[in-house]
């Protein structure tokens, strides 16, 4: 498309030319000062994280105790995965975090992670919370919940089932399924009960025409402004929306506790299969794991992975639970399933 | 027999520019070659239907929307003389420096309260929030067409007995509709790579598609083929545009002199001038003034960490970056198109390969970048140590792939302006085509490269899914910040950001406006 | 004044070409055209729009490509030389003039092998020549159209190229104008002893300007002559028709012979009737059609002009 645009009008001409000069000089200048990075002198351990709220303040840490520099970059878990993968052994990356298991499930078997053996991990780290073959170690643990208004719901869904309910026809809120947390619940739901009864779980949640929020904390602000009244969303945001409003009249329900448990998904870490810091990927690794996973998992409201590690007090406050912490492991490999299944299903 | 000396170098520059742009589209839609066909017969029976027709329907609510406003308001400008008609003028090209991700969100918010958080999650009200950041595109075309209306057209017409209204309809948009058609093609081509604004208000289009399949599932092969099957959707777009033009190249300036605009009485004025206002304060006012709400509201509460270096590091990586790639854009714009100039319509069309990466959605660039710099990575025949993804090179270049177009058909449409008489006077004055390029069409093009330059520079400021990739350590933009706040519905903190990036963006819309007064003959 | 010129000796003609043959985009333009300009001539090439006579210019400037032929400058085959080395001066209609380069700066363009003083002064001089030398340091956009046209013959001529091609160079002005401007272009080309060849479709301007006019037709050049043999004797009915208002008179034999208008007078009474009477200010012409259903135009007539429908019979005057 040819776009021809002007106006009439003519007079001094001089002026916009020195700008143009200035800004074009501005930007050659600016571009040969941008270039420099990283000295040398100092260990550096770059990391792709597709984990970011909070993460520079727990770097920093790692930085002051070891004085291994971090360099890292942020951006969403697939991405950062494709980006891995077209690197190959050309990768700066030497440690990859994901939001996400079976994010860092899929990258484990695209190749691109290494399978690390350390005794401080395999010390730190639940079995189930950790890949069999040592490509990837969950750091943070984060549980799927039911939540719902306490003005309008007296008795709360105990079960995920329970969301596709005729009672909750229109007063449902769900995350569309192009979320991470809808598949990798879908995918948990598939390895408990097998893919015929989850699909029709997910066929009786979509039959409730349920409102679909592209953000957990705007599912909460759902629910108190009175658009929904049951809702599925990760048990931190409800933490920290009540941190900044302790009247909101959210609360929530840890479903599934006669069955196999809430719903949980994992932030994980792995070494690259080509990282050029390989020892100070894995040194990083095992602070994350140990002294510094309390910082990790605090940063974003999560469960440690490591049940010793006493979690944030608001987390404390929900109660304890049962976690379906069996499916973990499985997520990455059920995930192409869960999608055919809530696309076929009809769940935006 | 007369030879063209530079005819083999001009050649050459257009295959290395053309192989440059066009290898990562290339590299991705080469696995059209090998088609998966599972995947599409799933998708054909689930969700492909569905977003075929959102797409449609979003395309059409919001082409028409943009071109029944911006021709319009176009026209109230230029017709009509009125007080403070150029302020209000300026104003109501403001809303492309509002980036369509920080719109819908402080729209989303903001309708919620209105209509519900259910209503609000429609097409149409989609369509609405694209039509008040979009419409500016058809407002310049059309102001600047309306502005080469000879008088004695409009005249003819009025002595004929045709009322203002009758004017408008049956002289101005017929004589202007290439102008108006051609910024018709850009909105279409925002909406169909869109994916920020469409998600936020559940809307599930074809580029949303691409996402979905890719991110979802990782089949890379069928998400590139639905890729390939969006840019022949949108190059489709470029061929009914192309069409609707008819024989016109572009709008040529009509004989004699310009019409004058009319003298509007007391109340009539009044009128315009509230219906123009109305608009930038629909379009702009409200969106700004809720993000000023939020920035207000996190000073209150403190900030919270989320990210690093403030304000000054992230808007002085976006300056970094966005002037950089826009100088990028234009000089290899510049010279493939006087590569391309004087040699045929073959040349033109080997050329047009090059524009294809702003027919694709910036995800799929950015993939198909990385791919593309990490094979030549691996060829090792870089110096050591230097390595393309992650670099400030490899991201400008990734930059370049998506927006060359806005640089390369600035510079085509300003050159098809240059009289062919000049370049020949130059060449009889002994002048070879370096220097009839760099003495004649580089000083008679300026303005319009001034123009598309800001318009680039608008481009690069509000880009997030290249920058997000591919940005090399140290280079933090404004859009990554917002991205990273709003990536965890944190709608408050993205609201300084979101104010840095809508005010560089407006100053450099200011640029673009003196560009195309002091007679920019053309903007990408 | 340029020493370039042996001043006053005749060489030899200024442009020579032979056999040029064009095609554009499958369609004969040129079909074995011959041209010749003598050094220091005005050759006006003149036919109706789309006759090739652009295409002509273009190509003997090298800015179109040629299928066959050669073309000659001051003795110097430049076949095989691209535009920017054949030293041929180029006048557009629409002036062409570089809208960011002041006046000077314009005329200086094609000077960048002289050093700057020099560059200054043959400047100064070419606008001093066009009688503009008050204007160097305007724009072109504040010059008037016979200005800028001034100026863009200015441009053409500093670098003494050894012919001049002008494209219809007053077609854009107004007419008042244009006589007095192509006077005074004649002018300065012979106090500059330069070649010329002017395009143009006016015929009155070929007659008037040209020391030798060249008629085109359909890719031919299809008479070249003097402008006195061109309009006495023309070669065909088209050059004749082209050149100037033609009637046929029937003879005996039936042959027929070319009148101008001055030469028939119209008397009243006859076989013939008037069909078309226009006021040209001292006479009126007159269109007769014969009883024989031929077209007739007379420029002399009664003092009492006669009405449309008035019967009339025609006299040939001797030429």
């Amino acid at each position: 498309m040819v776009r021809s645009l002007r106006f009439r009008d003519t007079s001094s001409r001089r002026r916009i030319a020195a700008l143009v000069v200035a800004s074009v000089a501005a930007a050659a200048l600016a571009a040969c000062g941008g270039s420099g990075e990283g000295d040398g002198s100092r260990q550096v351990v770059t990391v792709y994280t597709g984990r970011h709220y909070g993460i520079e303040a727990v770097f920093e840490q790692f930085t002051a105790e070891t004085g291994i520099e971090v360099r890292f970059t942020t951006g969403s878990d697939p991405e950062l995965r494709e980006r891995l993968i077209a690197e190959g052994d050309n990768t700066p990356a030497d440690l990859v975090i994901a939001a996400d298991a079976a994010n860092i499930d899929l990258a484990a078997a695209a190749g691109v992670l290494a399978s690390v053996d350390s005794a401080v991990l395999a010390d730190a780290i639940p079995e189930e919370l950790r890949s069999a073959d040592g490509t990837w170690f969950a750091l943070s643990r984060r549980l799927r919940v039911i939540m719902y208004s306490t003005e309008r719901v007296d008795a709360p869904p105990s079960d995920y089932a329970d969301l596709g309910d005729p009672a909750w026809k229109g007063r449902l809120c769900l995350r569309p399924s192009t979320h991470p947390y809808t598949q990798s619940l879908v995918a948990g739901l598939i390895n408990n009960l097998g893919t015929e009864a989850a699909a029709g779980i997910v066929q009786s949640w979509v039959a409730n025409d349920p409102l679909y929020v592209n953000s957990d904390t705007d599912i909460v602000k759902a629910i108190a402004a009175g658009d929904c009244d049951v809702a599925l969303a990760n048990s931190y945001y409800l933490a920290r929306l009540l941190g900044e409003d302790p009247a909101l009249a959210v609360a929530l329900r840890w479903p599934d506790q006669t069955g196999a448990g809430a719903h949980l998904n994992v932030s994980a870490a792995g070494v690259t299969a080509a990282a050029p810091n390989r020892e100070a990927a894995l040194r990083l690794l095992e602070w994350l794991a140990t002294s510094g996973q309390k910082a990790f998992s605090d940063a974003n409201n999560e469960f440690p992975a490591d049940p010793s590690i006493e979690p944030a007090a608001v987390l404390v406050a929900f109660g304890s639970f049962t976690a379906d912490t069996a499916s973990v492991r499985e997520l990455g490999r059920l995930n192409p399933e869960a999608v055919a299944l809530l696309s076929a299903a009809g769940y935006e | 027999m007369s030879r063209r000396r530079g005819s083999l170098l001009g050649w050459a520059a257009i295959l290395v520019v053309v192989a440059l742009a066009g290898a990562p589209v290339l590299v991705l839609a080469s696995s059209v070659l090998d088609p998966s066909t599972g995947i599409w017969a799933e998708l054909w029976q689930t969700r492909l239907p569905g977003m075929i027709s959102e797409t449609a329907l979003l395309l059409a609510a919001v082409v028409t929307g943009t071109v029944l406003l911006g021709t319009s308001l176009a026209w109230l400008v230029s017709a009509y003389s009125f007080a403070g008609r150029r302020v209000i003028g300026w104003a109501l090209v403001a809303p492309l420096a509002i980036p369509g991700y920080v719109g819908g969100f402080a729209w989303l918010d903001t309708l919620s309260g209105v209509v519900g958080a259910r209503g609000v999650r429609s097409l149409w009200l989609c369509a609405a929030v694209l039509v008040l950041t979009l419409y500016p595109y058809v407002y310049l075309f059309a102001r600047a067409a309306f502005a080469d209306l000879g008088a004695s057209t409009v005249a003819a017409a009025r002595g004929l007995g045709t009322g203002p209204v009758g004017v408008f309809l049956r002289i101005a948009v017929p004589a202007c509709r290439p102008a108006i058609a051609a910024g018709a093609a850009l909105v279409a081509m925002e909406v169909l790579t869109d994916i920020g604004t469409v998600r936020l208000f559940n809307v599930s289009t074809l580029a949303d598609g691409v996402m979905r399949v890719w991110f979802g599932t990782g089949e890379r092969e069928a998400a590139t083929e639905l890729a390939t099957a969006l840019t022949g959707v949108a190059v489709l777009v470029i061929a009914v545009e192309r069409l609707t033009r008819g024989g016109a190249r572009h709008a040529r300036r009509q004989a004699g002199a310009a019409m004058a605009p009319q003298q509007l009485g007391r109340a009539g004025a009044a009128a315009a001038l509230a219906t123009c206002a109305a608009i930038v304060v629909v379009a702009v006012v409200v969106p700004v003034a809720r993000l000023v709400a939020w920035a207000v509201e996190t000073t209150r509460s403190g900030p919270v960490a989320t990210v690093a270096g403030g304000v000054g590091h992230h808007a002085g990586s976006t300056l970094l970056l966005a002037s950089t790639a826009a100088v990028v854009c234009i000089g290899l714009g510049t010279l493939l198109a006087l590569a391309v100039a004087h040699r045929g319509r073959s040349a033109r069309a080997v050329g047009r390969l090059a524009t294809l990466g702003y027919a694709m959605p910036g995800p799929v660039v950015a993939v198909g970048v990385v791919v593309t710099l990490a094979a030549v990575d691996r060829w090792r025949w870089l110096p050591a140590g230097v390595v393309l993804v992650g670099s400030l090179a490899g991201l400008v270049f990734a930059l370049a792939v998506r927006f060359l177009a806005v640089g390369y058909q600035g510079a085509e449409a300003s050159l098809d302006r240059v009289p062919p008489s000049m370049v020949d006077s130059a060449r009889v004055l002994g002048s070879g085509s370096t220097r009839v390029a760099l003495a004649v069409e580089l000083p008679a093009i300026r303005f319009g490269l001034l123009a598309a330059s800001a318009l680039l520079f608008v481009d690069m400021v509000k880009e997030l899914p290249i920058t997000l990739l591919l940005r090399p350590f140290g280079i933090d933009t404004l859009s990554v910040w917002v991205w990273q706040a709003t990536s965890e519905s944190l709608w408050a903190q993205a609201a300084v950001p979101s104010l840095v990036i809508v005010a560089i963006g407006m100053a450099a819309v200011g640029l673009l406006l003196v560009a195309l007064e002091r007679g920019a003959e053309v903007v990408s | 004044m340029s020493g370039e010129h042996g001043e006053g000796i005749v060489k030899g003609p200024a442009l020579e070409a032979r056999g040029l043959r064009c095609s554009l985009g499958g369609r004969t333009v040129l079909d074995g055209v011959d041209v010749e300009v003598p050094a220091g001539a005005l050759l006006a090439l003149v036919g109706p729009s789309g006759c090739g006579k652009s295409t002509l210019l273009r190509a003997l400037a090298g800015l179109a490509s040629l299928d066959a032929g050669r073309v000659q400058i001051g003795g110097r085959d430049v076949t095989d030389l691209v535009a920017e080395r054949r030293r041929v001066g180029l006048v557009f209609q629409d002036n062409a003039l570089f809208g960011h380069l002041r006046v000077d700066r314009n005329v200086a363009f094609g000077l960048r092998h002289l050093p700057r003083a020099e560059r200054a002064a043959l400047v100064a001089e070419m606008l001093e020549l066009v009688g503009l030398g008050r204007l160097a340091r305007r724009y072109p956009h504040q010059l008037s159209g016979g200005e800028q046209q001034r100026v863009a013959l200015a441009r053409a001529l500093a670098p003494s190229p050894e012919v001049v091609l002008l494209d219809e160079p007053f077609g854009a002005l107004d007419e008042s104008l244009r006589e007095d401007l192509g006077w005074e272009v004649k002018s300065i080309l012979e106090r500059r002893r330069t070649a010329a060849v002017l395009v143009t479709h006016d015929r009155h301007e070929a007659l008037t300007l040209g020391d030798r006019v060249a008629v085109m037709e359909v890719g031919r050049i299809v008479q070249h002559g003097t402008a006195r043999d061109v309009y006495r004797a023309p070669a065909s009915r088209f050059v004749a028709g082209f050149i100037a208002v033609a009637s046929y008179l029937r003879a005996a034999d039936g042959s027929e012979v070319l009148v101008r208008p001055h030469q028939l007078r119209v008397v009243e009474g006859g076989p013939h009737s008037v069909e078309r009477v226009e006021f040209l200010g001292p006479t009126h012409r007159y269109t007769i059609r014969t009883s024989a259903g031929d077209a007739l135009v007379a420029d002399l007539g009664p003092d009492a002009p006669l009405a449309v429908g008035a019967r009339c019979d025609v006299e040939v005057l001797a030429r």
